[in-house]
């Protein structure tokens, strides 16, 4: 099943790596890159996604809170939060909100995590 | 104002700082694909430009990403690698994901999400002995000598300094994980290291 996923990190290069990664495992899926909470919203708006990794500390919205906007508009889609804030509180705060707490760096176990998400 | 800080609590401060960077070389290592080594910490009261000299002679080029952090102690957090091997390491994290025509593009984005990794790593590992959430904003990268590096600091303005070395184990590249503490926070790091060491909070 080809799947939307769209992920979300003002790092171009985390973003890139994660593509390869889950292109690794699934070179059909189509991905969508954001660099900001804001343009993930743009873009979920314009094309709706079927899952999305999302990076936490960010310049203007910060991660979570995008997550909870993206989470308003497509709310049966899953949602990743995957950051090198690995504060306890941090991740306490992201799963009280539904989300799931991914731990950066980005190595093919945290890709297979986000995978798993979207039942692939 | 004098900054004092006593035997047991400098020591309970490197010990801290030394778990919280045993931390982030894990993260580093997994990041990077090898081994980190680390020296030992030394914690020092400095001024700014005093703690510029001891990261590198003026006008040595090097890289920087710095971490601000707010919270019982307010600071940064800073990663510093020589100017001369960045390359290297932004071909070591991106692998085979990122063309190589495209390695100098990201060359700043790669570092800094080192950095980015690398810095909340030991801030979560402070965090959770000191029992604080800490607030952090999105790291930011810089290039320069060693007073470049340490951004905008009045340059005789004392700081708590603590540092430590590392070196990637194959590809022998070295660089400095340092934590600039403001003074203005020397109360709250007090009261955050006696209470680790079990003393009353107000003892000083």
């Amino acid at each position: 099943m080809s799947l939307r996923l769209l992920i979300v990190d003002d790092s171009r290069m985390s973003r890139l790596i994660l593509q390869g990664l889950v292109q690794q495992a699934h070179p059909d899926w189509t991905i969508v890159h954001a660099s900001s909470g804001e343009e993930a919203l743009q873009l979920a708006r314009e094309n709706p996604v079927d899952l999305v990794s999302m990076d936490f500390n960010m310049h203007g919205m910060n991660g979570l809170d995008a997550a909870l906007a993206l989470r308003q508009l497509l709310p049966r889609v899953p949602i990743a939060i995957l950051t090198a804030n690995v504060q306890n509180a941090v991740q306490e705060r992201i799963e009280e909100a539904g989300m799931v707490f991914i731990a950066k760096p980005i190595t093919a176990q945290a890709a297979q995590q986000l995978i798993a998400l979207a039942g692939a | 104002m004098p900054i004092q800080l006593d035997a047991e609590q400098i020591d309970a401060l490197s010990e801290i700082f030394n778990i919280g960077v045993g931390k982030a070389a894990a993260a580093m290592g997994s990041l990077l694909r090898d081994e980190v080594l680390l020296s030992v910490p030394h914690v020092s009261v400095f001024t700014v430009s005093e703690a510029a000299q001891q990261l590198g002679a003026q006008g040595h080029p090097m890289y920087g990403v710095r971490q601000p952090f707010r919270g019982v102690l307010n600071g940064d957090a800073l990663l510093i690698f020589p100017g001369h091997r960045s390359l290297e390491i932004v071909r070591i994290v991106a692998g085979q994901n990122v063309p190589s025509e495209d390695l100098s593009a990201i060359e700043q984005d790669a570092l800094t999400e080192v950095g980015n990794v690398m810095l909340n790593a030991c801030i979560a590992a402070l965090s959770d002995l000191l029992g604080h959430e800490f607030e952090l904003s999105p790291p930011r990268f810089g290039m320069g000598d060693s007073r470049t590096i340490l951004g905008t600091r009045i340059q005789n303005h004392l700081v708590v300094f603590l540092h430590i070395r590392f070196e990637l184990l194959s590809s022998q590249i070295e660089g400095f994980v340092v934590f600039v503490l403001n003074t203005t926070s020397l109360e709250g790091l007090r009261t955050a290291v006696n209470r680790l060491l079990g003393r009353p909070v107000d003892a000083d």
